[in-house]
Protein backbone atom coordinates (compact mmCIF):
# COMPACT_ATOMS: atom_id res chain seq x y z
CA UNK A 1 0.00 0.00 0.00
CA UNK A 2 2.51 2.36 1.16
CA UNK A 3 4.51 1.24 -2.44
CA UNK A 4 1.21 2.35 -4.22
CA UNK A 5 1.14 5.93 -2.38
CA UNK A 6 4.49 6.23 -3.27
CA UNK A 7 4.23 5.64 -6.72
CA UNK A 8 1.14 7.74 -7.22
CA UNK A 9 2.68 10.73 -5.26
CA UNK A 10 5.86 10.46 -7.71
CA UNK A 11 3.60 10.31 -10.99
CA UNK A 12 3.04 13.89 -11.61
CA UNK A 13 6.65 14.28 -11.52
CA UNK A 14 7.59 11.64 -13.79
CA UNK A 15 4.88 12.73 -16.81
CA UNK A 16 4.13 15.83 -18.45
CA UNK A 17 6.40 18.96 -17.62
CA UNK A 18 9.24 17.61 -15.40
CA UNK A 19 9.93 14.67 -18.04
CA UNK A 20 9.52 17.02 -20.98
CA UNK A 21 11.96 19.49 -19.38
CA UNK A 22 14.31 17.15 -18.86
CA UNK A 23 13.97 15.02 -22.24
CA UNK A 24 15.00 17.49 -24.30
CA UNK A 25 12.88 20.48 -26.05
CA UNK A 26 9.73 21.32 -25.44
CA UNK A 27 7.04 23.33 -26.66
CA UNK A 28 4.97 25.61 -25.05
CA UNK A 29 1.12 26.46 -25.45
CA UNK A 30 -1.58 28.80 -24.50
CA UNK A 31 -5.15 29.38 -25.78
CA UNK A 32 -6.30 31.55 -23.07
CA UNK A 33 -3.41 34.51 -22.61
CA UNK A 34 -4.73 37.65 -22.17
CA UNK A 35 -4.06 40.80 -24.17
CA UNK A 36 -5.77 44.40 -22.90
CA UNK A 37 -5.06 47.21 -24.90
CA UNK A 38 -5.63 51.23 -23.25
CA UNK A 39 -5.76 54.32 -25.03
CA UNK A 40 -5.62 56.99 -23.10
CA UNK A 41 -6.72 60.16 -25.40
CA UNK A 42 -7.28 63.91 -23.94
CA UNK A 43 -10.90 63.01 -23.53
CA UNK A 44 -11.36 59.49 -22.88
CA UNK A 45 -9.72 56.42 -21.71
CA UNK A 46 -11.12 53.08 -23.35
CA UNK A 47 -10.08 49.54 -22.05
CA UNK A 48 -10.84 46.67 -23.43
CA UNK A 49 -9.49 43.35 -23.13
CA UNK A 50 -8.88 39.11 -25.02
CA UNK A 51 -9.03 36.22 -23.08
CA UNK A 52 -8.24 34.77 -26.32
CA UNK A 53 -4.69 34.95 -27.01
CA UNK A 54 -3.41 31.78 -28.58
CA UNK A 55 0.65 31.37 -28.46
CA UNK A 56 3.06 28.97 -28.68
CA UNK A 57 6.82 29.00 -27.51
CA UNK A 58 9.31 26.39 -29.05
CA UNK A 59 12.29 26.48 -26.53
CA UNK A 60 14.69 24.53 -28.92
CA UNK A 61 15.12 27.20 -30.96
CA UNK A 62 13.25 30.19 -29.11
CA UNK A 63 10.80 31.10 -31.51
CA UNK A 64 7.46 31.67 -30.97
CA UNK A 65 3.89 32.89 -32.51
CA UNK A 66 1.14 34.66 -30.84
CA UNK A 67 -1.95 35.46 -32.28
CA UNK A 68 -5.54 37.20 -31.42
CA UNK A 69 -8.63 37.56 -32.79
CA UNK A 70 -9.77 40.91 -33.19
CA UNK A 71 -13.66 40.15 -32.14
CA UNK A 72 -12.69 38.70 -29.12
CA UNK A 73 -11.91 41.86 -27.54
CA UNK A 74 -14.34 43.32 -25.42
CA UNK A 75 -14.84 46.33 -22.91
CA UNK A 76 -14.51 49.53 -24.51
CA UNK A 77 -17.06 52.60 -22.73
CA UNK A 78 -20.40 51.46 -25.24
CA UNK A 79 -21.43 48.57 -27.59
CA UNK A 80 -21.07 51.56 -29.89
CA UNK A 81 -17.50 51.85 -29.54
CA UNK A 82 -16.92 48.40 -29.43
CA UNK A 83 -18.56 48.20 -32.90
CA UNK A 84 -16.44 51.42 -34.82
CA UNK A 85 -13.62 49.47 -33.16
CA UNK A 86 -14.23 46.30 -35.05
CA UNK A 87 -15.67 47.92 -38.12
CA UNK A 88 -14.22 51.00 -38.64
CA UNK A 89 -10.77 51.47 -37.07
CA UNK A 90 -9.36 47.71 -37.02
CA UNK A 91 -11.54 46.76 -39.84
CA UNK A 92 -12.22 43.01 -38.62
CA UNK A 93 -13.69 41.36 -41.46
CA UNK A 94 -10.86 42.25 -43.78
CA UNK A 95 -8.08 41.88 -41.48
CA UNK A 96 -9.34 39.22 -38.38
CA UNK A 97 -6.44 38.69 -36.30
CA UNK A 98 -3.78 40.49 -35.13
CA UNK A 99 -0.23 38.15 -34.79
CA UNK A 100 3.44 38.33 -34.03
CA UNK A 101 6.38 35.96 -34.97
CA UNK A 102 9.74 35.84 -33.85
CA UNK A 103 12.33 34.98 -31.96
CA UNK A 104 13.38 35.25 -28.72
CA UNK A 105 16.94 36.71 -28.67
CA UNK A 106 18.45 36.64 -25.21
CA UNK A 107 19.13 33.32 -23.64
CA UNK A 108 17.07 31.67 -21.89
CA UNK A 109 17.18 28.40 -20.03
CA UNK A 110 13.93 26.73 -19.63
CA UNK A 111 15.44 23.94 -17.73
CA UNK A 112 15.72 26.00 -14.67
CA UNK A 113 13.14 28.04 -12.98
CA UNK A 114 13.76 31.94 -13.29
CA UNK A 115 12.69 35.01 -14.58
CA UNK A 116 13.67 36.48 -17.14
CA UNK A 117 13.99 39.78 -19.20
CA UNK A 118 14.29 38.75 -22.56
CA UNK A 119 13.61 41.14 -26.37
CA UNK A 120 11.23 39.19 -28.67
CA UNK A 121 12.32 39.90 -31.65
CA UNK A 122 9.41 39.86 -34.86
CA UNK A 123 6.90 40.42 -37.10
CA UNK A 124 3.57 42.56 -35.67
CA UNK A 125 0.54 42.32 -38.25
CA UNK A 126 -1.86 44.40 -37.28
CA UNK A 127 -4.57 45.65 -39.29
CA UNK A 128 -3.24 43.59 -42.14
CA UNK A 129 0.06 45.87 -42.25
CA UNK A 130 3.43 43.80 -40.52
CA UNK A 131 6.07 46.24 -38.68
CA UNK A 132 9.26 44.68 -37.22
CA UNK A 133 9.37 45.35 -34.00
CA UNK A 134 12.30 44.64 -30.88
CA UNK A 135 9.27 44.24 -27.64
CA UNK A 136 10.96 43.59 -23.93
CA UNK A 137 9.03 41.54 -21.68
CA UNK A 138 9.29 38.85 -18.98
CA UNK A 139 9.43 35.40 -19.13
CA UNK A 140 9.33 32.72 -15.55
CA UNK A 141 10.27 29.73 -15.91
CA UNK A 142 7.83 28.04 -13.51
CA UNK A 143 7.12 24.46 -12.32
CA UNK A 144 4.03 24.59 -14.23
CA UNK A 145 4.75 26.27 -17.53
CA UNK A 146 6.04 30.19 -18.91
CA UNK A 147 4.72 32.94 -17.36
CA UNK A 148 4.64 35.87 -19.89
CA UNK A 149 4.66 39.42 -19.57
CA UNK A 150 5.20 42.54 -21.31
CA UNK A 151 3.88 46.08 -22.27
CA UNK A 152 4.63 47.73 -25.28
CA UNK A 153 2.99 50.34 -27.52
CA UNK A 154 0.86 49.91 -30.77
CA UNK A 155 1.31 53.45 -32.97
CA UNK A 156 -1.98 53.29 -35.02
CA UNK A 157 -0.06 54.94 -38.07
CA UNK A 158 2.37 52.87 -38.38
CA UNK A 159 -0.64 49.62 -38.86
CA UNK A 160 -2.35 52.65 -41.33
CA UNK A 161 -5.31 52.43 -38.68
CA UNK A 162 -6.73 55.52 -39.54
CA UNK A 163 -8.54 57.59 -37.21
CA UNK A 164 -11.56 60.45 -38.13
CA UNK A 165 -10.25 63.99 -37.13
CA UNK A 166 -13.24 64.03 -35.21
CA UNK A 167 -12.40 61.75 -32.73
CA UNK A 168 -8.65 62.56 -32.83
CA UNK A 169 -9.29 63.94 -28.98
CA UNK A 170 -10.80 60.54 -27.94
CA UNK A 171 -8.59 58.10 -29.35
CA UNK A 172 -4.77 58.02 -28.36
CA UNK A 173 -2.57 57.68 -31.46
CA UNK A 174 -0.54 55.24 -29.58
CA UNK A 175 -2.28 52.03 -28.14
CA UNK A 176 -0.45 50.95 -24.67
CA UNK A 177 -0.74 46.61 -25.05
CA UNK A 178 -0.49 44.38 -22.15
CA UNK A 179 0.44 41.00 -22.61
CA UNK A 180 0.21 37.91 -19.88
CA UNK A 181 -0.09 34.34 -20.22
CA UNK A 182 0.91 30.79 -19.40
CA UNK A 183 1.94 28.88 -21.72
CA UNK A 184 1.78 24.70 -20.27
CA UNK A 185 4.39 22.78 -22.37
CA UNK A 186 3.93 19.89 -24.34
CA UNK A 187 5.17 17.44 -25.45
CA UNK A 188 6.00 17.08 -29.14
CA UNK B 1 40.07 107.55 -19.75
CA UNK B 2 41.22 106.39 -22.94
CA UNK B 3 42.34 103.38 -21.19
CA UNK B 4 38.89 102.10 -20.19
CA UNK B 5 37.57 102.60 -24.01
CA UNK B 6 40.44 100.41 -25.01
CA UNK B 7 39.90 97.48 -22.59
CA UNK B 8 36.05 96.84 -23.58
CA UNK B 9 37.44 97.16 -27.10
CA UNK B 10 39.78 94.62 -26.85
CA UNK B 11 37.96 92.07 -24.98
CA UNK B 12 35.65 92.48 -27.98
CA UNK B 13 37.59 91.50 -30.10
CA UNK B 14 39.32 88.69 -28.53
CA UNK B 15 35.83 87.42 -28.11
CA UNK B 16 34.38 87.83 -31.20
CA UNK B 17 37.64 85.83 -32.70
CA UNK B 18 37.39 83.40 -29.97
CA UNK B 19 33.56 82.68 -31.03
CA UNK B 20 34.82 82.74 -34.63
CA UNK B 21 36.94 79.76 -33.69
CA UNK B 22 34.35 77.82 -32.09
CA UNK B 23 32.08 78.62 -34.93
CA UNK B 24 34.37 77.29 -38.19
CA UNK B 25 34.99 73.90 -35.63
CA UNK B 26 30.84 73.26 -35.65
CA UNK B 27 30.08 71.64 -38.99
CA UNK B 28 27.38 73.61 -41.00
CA UNK B 29 24.58 71.22 -42.65
CA UNK B 30 22.55 71.84 -45.64
CA UNK B 31 19.34 69.63 -46.51
CA UNK B 32 19.09 69.08 -49.90
CA UNK B 33 16.03 67.82 -51.50
CA UNK B 34 16.52 64.31 -53.08
CA UNK B 35 12.45 63.69 -54.84
CA UNK B 36 11.93 66.43 -57.41
CA UNK B 37 8.18 65.03 -57.03
CA UNK B 38 8.11 65.50 -53.43
CA UNK B 39 7.61 61.78 -53.21
CA UNK B 40 8.00 60.47 -49.65
CA UNK B 41 10.76 58.32 -49.06
CA UNK B 42 13.36 57.44 -46.44
CA UNK B 43 17.15 57.17 -47.57
CA UNK B 44 18.82 53.73 -46.75
CA UNK B 45 22.28 53.91 -48.40
CA UNK B 46 24.64 55.44 -49.53
CA UNK B 47 28.20 54.80 -51.91
CA UNK B 48 30.02 56.69 -54.27
CA UNK B 49 31.00 54.93 -57.06
CA UNK B 50 34.28 55.20 -59.20
CA UNK B 51 32.98 57.46 -61.68
CA UNK B 52 32.05 59.55 -58.44
CA UNK B 53 28.38 60.06 -58.65
CA UNK B 54 26.44 59.76 -55.08
CA UNK B 55 23.98 56.66 -55.05
CA UNK B 56 21.36 56.53 -52.73
CA UNK B 57 19.10 53.41 -52.12
CA UNK B 58 15.90 54.79 -51.00
CA UNK B 59 12.35 53.47 -50.25
CA UNK B 60 11.43 54.72 -53.72
CA UNK B 61 14.05 53.07 -55.75
CA UNK B 62 17.56 54.23 -56.70
CA UNK B 63 18.51 57.78 -56.85
CA UNK B 64 22.07 59.34 -58.29
CA UNK B 65 23.64 62.55 -57.88
CA UNK B 66 25.87 64.27 -60.84
CA UNK B 67 26.18 67.34 -59.45
CA UNK B 68 23.36 69.42 -59.94
CA UNK B 69 20.76 67.46 -57.93
CA UNK B 70 19.26 64.37 -57.43
CA UNK B 71 18.15 61.99 -60.29
CA UNK B 72 15.52 58.97 -60.16
CA UNK B 73 17.39 55.92 -61.96
CA UNK B 74 14.47 54.64 -64.04
CA UNK B 75 14.92 50.65 -64.52
CA UNK B 76 13.41 49.23 -67.42
CA UNK B 77 14.95 46.11 -67.06
CA UNK B 78 13.34 45.34 -64.26
CA UNK B 79 10.51 46.53 -61.84
CA UNK B 80 11.86 44.54 -58.61
CA UNK B 81 14.78 46.94 -57.30
CA UNK B 82 11.68 49.27 -55.54
CA UNK B 83 12.42 50.03 -52.53
CA UNK B 84 16.26 49.65 -52.45
CA UNK B 85 17.49 48.82 -48.48
CA UNK B 86 21.12 48.81 -48.95
CA UNK B 87 24.07 49.37 -51.87
CA UNK B 88 27.95 49.40 -52.39
CA UNK B 89 30.18 50.27 -55.13
CA UNK B 90 31.63 47.99 -57.62
CA UNK B 91 35.66 47.58 -57.79
CA UNK B 92 35.21 48.33 -61.58
CA UNK B 93 32.93 50.89 -61.31
CA UNK B 94 29.21 50.40 -60.78
CA UNK B 95 27.31 49.65 -57.48
CA UNK B 96 25.70 46.67 -56.33
CA UNK B 97 22.54 47.09 -54.63
CA UNK B 98 19.43 44.84 -52.98
CA UNK B 99 15.97 45.65 -51.97
CA UNK B 100 13.67 44.10 -48.63
CA UNK B 101 12.43 41.59 -51.22
CA UNK B 102 15.20 39.48 -51.42
CA UNK B 103 16.54 41.23 -55.19
CA UNK B 104 20.05 41.68 -55.49
CA UNK B 105 21.07 43.47 -59.05
CA UNK B 106 24.19 45.30 -60.40
CA UNK B 107 24.00 48.66 -62.31
CA UNK B 108 26.44 49.16 -64.50
CA UNK B 109 27.20 51.23 -67.38
CA UNK B 110 24.03 51.75 -67.44
CA UNK B 111 21.91 48.49 -67.09
CA UNK B 112 20.77 46.68 -64.62
CA UNK B 113 21.07 43.16 -64.31
CA UNK B 114 19.61 40.61 -61.75
CA UNK B 115 22.35 38.76 -59.83
CA UNK B 116 21.35 35.00 -59.68
CA UNK B 117 21.57 33.26 -56.60
CA UNK B 118 21.94 29.54 -57.40
CA UNK B 119 19.22 27.61 -56.17
CA UNK B 120 18.76 29.82 -52.86
CA UNK B 121 15.40 31.12 -53.17
CA UNK B 122 16.59 35.16 -51.52
CA UNK B 123 13.29 35.86 -49.55
CA UNK B 124 14.96 38.02 -47.12
CA UNK B 125 15.56 41.76 -46.93
CA UNK B 126 19.08 42.33 -48.06
CA UNK B 127 20.81 44.39 -44.74
CA UNK B 128 24.45 44.98 -46.11
CA UNK B 129 26.54 44.13 -48.98
CA UNK B 130 30.48 44.13 -48.78
CA UNK B 131 32.57 43.74 -51.69
CA UNK B 132 36.24 42.40 -51.48
CA UNK B 133 39.23 43.40 -53.55
CA UNK B 134 39.12 40.42 -55.22
CA UNK B 135 35.23 41.12 -56.01
CA UNK B 136 33.68 38.78 -53.91
CA UNK B 137 30.19 39.79 -53.15
CA UNK B 138 29.01 39.43 -49.32
CA UNK B 139 25.34 39.93 -48.66
CA UNK B 140 23.92 40.48 -45.02
CA UNK B 141 20.68 38.35 -45.47
CA UNK B 142 17.82 39.38 -43.08
CA UNK B 143 16.82 35.77 -42.34
CA UNK B 144 18.37 33.41 -44.22
CA UNK B 145 22.22 34.19 -43.26
CA UNK B 146 25.46 35.31 -45.39
CA UNK B 147 25.07 35.11 -48.96
CA UNK B 148 29.45 34.83 -50.92
CA UNK B 149 28.92 35.21 -54.61
CA UNK B 150 32.02 34.59 -56.25
CA UNK B 151 31.68 34.85 -59.99
CA UNK B 152 29.36 31.98 -60.76
CA UNK B 153 29.73 30.13 -57.61
CA UNK B 154 27.10 30.67 -54.76
CA UNK B 155 27.27 29.84 -51.19
CA UNK B 156 25.14 30.52 -48.38
CA UNK B 157 26.10 30.25 -44.46
CA UNK B 158 24.15 29.87 -41.76
CA UNK B 159 24.04 29.08 -38.04
CA UNK B 160 24.48 25.41 -39.48
CA UNK B 161 27.80 26.64 -40.60
CA UNK B 162 28.59 28.52 -37.07
CA UNK B 163 26.85 31.59 -37.49
CA UNK B 164 25.15 32.45 -34.39
CA UNK B 165 21.96 33.52 -36.02
CA UNK B 166 20.99 33.99 -39.59
CA UNK B 167 19.13 37.33 -39.36
CA UNK B 168 22.71 40.00 -40.18
CA UNK B 169 22.17 43.66 -40.27
CA UNK B 170 25.22 44.25 -42.01
CA UNK B 171 28.73 43.16 -43.39
CA UNK B 172 31.94 44.95 -43.90
CA UNK B 173 35.70 44.16 -45.15
CA UNK B 174 38.64 45.24 -42.69
CA UNK B 175 41.80 46.26 -44.47
CA UNK B 176 43.22 43.32 -43.55
CA UNK B 177 40.56 40.93 -45.81
CA UNK B 178 38.87 40.00 -42.72
CA UNK B 179 34.76 39.76 -43.28
CA UNK B 180 32.86 41.03 -40.25
CA UNK B 181 29.25 40.56 -39.96
CA UNK B 182 26.78 42.15 -36.97
CA UNK B 183 23.62 39.78 -36.36
CA UNK B 184 21.48 38.98 -33.62
CA UNK B 185 23.63 36.80 -32.27
CA UNK B 186 26.22 39.52 -31.60
CA UNK B 187 29.88 40.31 -33.74
CA UNK B 188 30.87 37.63 -36.08
CA UNK B 189 34.88 37.49 -37.48
CA UNK B 190 35.39 35.51 -40.22
CA UNK B 191 39.15 35.18 -41.35
CA UNK B 192 40.48 34.15 -44.26
CA UNK B 193 37.26 34.05 -46.40
CA UNK B 194 37.71 30.60 -48.34
CA UNK B 195 37.36 29.46 -45.19
CA UNK B 196 33.99 28.09 -44.48
CA UNK B 197 34.21 27.45 -40.58
CA UNK B 198 35.99 30.02 -39.47
CA UNK B 199 33.21 32.13 -38.09
CA UNK B 200 34.61 33.74 -34.86
CA UNK B 201 31.66 34.81 -32.67
CA UNK B 202 31.48 37.70 -29.98
CA UNK B 203 29.15 38.30 -27.75
CA UNK B 204 28.00 40.17 -24.10
CA UNK B 205 30.14 37.22 -22.51
CA UNK B 206 32.87 39.15 -24.48
CA UNK B 207 32.30 42.60 -23.57
CA UNK B 208 29.71 43.51 -26.20
CA UNK B 209 27.10 45.90 -24.82
CA UNK B 210 24.45 44.42 -26.49
CA UNK B 211 23.95 41.04 -28.82
CA UNK B 212 22.39 42.81 -31.33
CA UNK B 213 24.42 44.09 -33.72
CA UNK B 214 23.38 46.29 -36.13
CA UNK B 215 26.00 48.70 -37.82
CA UNK B 216 29.60 47.84 -38.74
CA UNK B 217 32.62 49.99 -39.87
CA UNK B 218 36.20 47.86 -40.40
CA UNK B 219 37.82 50.48 -42.25
CA UNK B 220 40.39 51.32 -40.13
CA UNK B 221 43.53 49.73 -39.50
CA UNK B 222 43.35 47.76 -36.27
CA UNK B 223 39.75 48.84 -34.58
CA UNK B 224 36.33 47.93 -35.52
CA UNK B 225 33.43 50.17 -34.86
CA UNK B 226 30.04 48.70 -33.98
CA UNK B 227 26.83 50.18 -33.18
CA UNK B 228 24.23 48.04 -31.07
CA UNK B 229 20.56 48.19 -31.13
CA UNK B 230 20.78 49.19 -27.06
CA UNK B 231 23.92 49.41 -26.04
CA UNK B 232 25.18 52.17 -27.99
CA UNK B 233 28.69 52.30 -29.93
CA UNK B 234 31.39 49.98 -28.79
CA UNK B 235 34.97 50.21 -30.44
CA UNK B 236 36.78 46.32 -30.77
CA UNK B 237 40.53 46.23 -30.84
CA UNK B 238 41.32 42.84 -32.40
CA UNK B 239 44.66 43.42 -31.55
CA UNK B 240 43.79 42.94 -27.35
CA UNK B 241 40.44 41.54 -28.16
CA UNK B 242 38.78 44.19 -25.95
CA UNK B 243 36.04 46.04 -26.55
CA UNK B 244 35.60 49.95 -25.46
CA UNK B 245 32.78 51.77 -24.75
CA UNK B 246 33.31 55.44 -24.76
CA UNK B 247 31.91 56.81 -21.80
CA UNK B 248 29.33 59.06 -23.41
CA UNK B 249 27.53 55.61 -23.94
CA UNK B 250 27.93 53.70 -21.36
CA UNK B 251 24.58 55.10 -20.02
CA UNK B 252 22.98 54.96 -23.63
CA UNK B 253 19.23 54.83 -23.91
CA UNK B 254 18.54 56.72 -27.06
CA UNK B 255 18.19 53.87 -29.87
CA UNK B 256 19.16 51.70 -31.54
CA UNK B 257 23.26 52.79 -33.74
CA UNK B 258 21.69 53.25 -37.24
CA UNK B 259 24.76 54.48 -39.13
CA UNK B 260 28.74 54.47 -38.46
CA UNK B 261 31.39 57.09 -39.98
CA UNK B 262 34.68 56.53 -39.27
CA UNK B 263 36.57 59.88 -39.94
CA UNK B 264 40.35 60.43 -39.09
CA UNK B 265 40.94 61.22 -35.42
CA UNK B 266 36.84 60.77 -34.88
CA UNK B 267 33.73 58.48 -35.25
CA UNK B 268 30.09 60.05 -36.29
CA UNK B 269 27.45 57.91 -35.35
CA UNK B 270 23.89 57.87 -36.17
CA UNK B 271 21.05 57.20 -34.20
CA UNK B 272 17.80 56.59 -34.37
CA UNK B 273 15.96 59.34 -33.08
CA UNK B 274 18.86 61.90 -31.66
CA UNK B 275 20.77 62.78 -34.46
CA UNK B 276 24.38 62.14 -34.74
CA UNK B 277 27.20 61.96 -31.91
CA UNK B 278 30.45 63.08 -32.47
CA UNK B 279 32.99 61.08 -30.71
CA UNK B 280 36.63 62.38 -30.68
CA UNK B 281 39.02 59.60 -30.07
CA UNK B 282 41.89 61.97 -30.84
CA UNK B 283 42.90 65.40 -30.60
CA UNK B 284 40.07 67.02 -28.75
CA UNK B 285 39.27 63.55 -27.50
CA UNK B 286 35.43 65.24 -26.77
CA UNK B 287 31.93 64.07 -27.58
CA UNK B 288 29.34 66.45 -29.41
CA UNK B 289 25.72 65.71 -30.73
CA UNK B 290 24.27 67.35 -33.71
CA UNK B 291 20.85 67.78 -32.96
CA UNK B 292 18.50 70.19 -32.86
CA UNK B 293 20.77 72.97 -33.11
CA UNK B 294 21.61 71.78 -36.67
CA UNK B 295 17.90 70.32 -37.39
CA UNK B 296 18.71 66.82 -36.62
CA UNK B 297 16.69 66.55 -33.44
CA UNK B 298 14.48 63.43 -33.63
CA UNK B 299 15.93 62.66 -37.32
CA UNK B 300 16.95 58.94 -37.82
CA UNK B 301 20.18 58.97 -39.18
CA UNK B 302 20.14 55.86 -41.50
CA UNK B 303 23.78 56.04 -43.18
CA UNK B 304 26.86 58.68 -43.93
CA UNK B 305 29.20 58.54 -46.58
CA UNK B 306 32.61 60.95 -46.98
CA UNK B 307 32.84 61.20 -50.60
CA UNK B 308 36.16 61.51 -52.66
CA UNK B 309 36.41 65.50 -52.01
CA UNK B 310 35.55 65.09 -48.23
CA UNK B 311 32.11 66.10 -47.97
CA UNK B 312 29.84 64.35 -46.05
CA UNK B 313 26.52 62.53 -46.60
CA UNK B 314 24.02 61.80 -44.16
CA UNK B 315 20.76 59.94 -45.44
CA UNK B 316 17.99 60.11 -43.33
CA UNK B 317 14.74 60.16 -43.41
CA UNK B 318 11.63 59.80 -40.80
CA UNK B 319 8.23 59.59 -42.59
CA UNK B 320 7.95 61.73 -45.13
CA UNK B 321 10.71 64.06 -44.27
CA UNK B 322 14.04 63.40 -46.39
CA UNK B 323 17.27 65.07 -46.03
CA UNK B 324 20.57 64.89 -47.52
CA UNK B 325 23.73 66.78 -45.57
CA UNK B 326 26.36 68.22 -46.94
CA UNK B 327 29.60 69.62 -44.98
CA UNK B 328 30.75 73.41 -45.91
CA UNK B 329 34.30 73.50 -46.31
CA UNK B 330 36.06 76.03 -44.03
CA UNK B 331 35.56 79.30 -45.69
CA UNK B 332 31.77 78.28 -45.75
CA UNK B 333 31.21 77.58 -49.10
CA UNK B 334 29.09 74.64 -50.26
CA UNK B 335 31.37 71.58 -51.21
CA UNK B 336 30.38 71.50 -55.02
CA UNK B 337 30.74 68.00 -57.37
CA UNK B 338 31.95 67.59 -60.36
Amino acid sequence: MIRILFMLLWLPLLSGFNKSLTSGPVVFKTTKGSVSLVSDAPLEVIKADSKELRGVIDTSNHTFAFTVAIVSFKGFNSPLQREHFQENYMESHLYPVATFTGKIIESVSFSKNGIYEVRAKGVLSVHGVKQERIIKGKVEVTSTGIVLNSEFKVVLEDHEIKIPRIVHQKIAPEISIIIEALLLPETR
Amino acid sequence: MRVYFKLPFLLSILLITAVSGLQAQIPFFKSVQVSKTGVPLKINGICQDNDKFIWLATTDGLYRYSGGGFEKIVLKETTEPADVSSIAPLPDGGVIFGNRKGGIFKFLNGVVRAIPTGSLVVHSSIGGIAVSPQHEIFVALQGQGLLKIAGDKIENFTTQDGLPDNYLYDVAIDPKGNLWIGSDGGLTKWSGLESKNAFQNFTTVNGLPDNIVRRIDASAENSIGIGTEEGGFVIYYPGTNTFFIPEFFREWSKGSITSILKLENEYWIGTQRDGIVDYEFKGYKRTRQFTKNLGFEGVLVNCMLKDHEGNIWIGSGVNCTCRLERKLNSNGNLMEHN
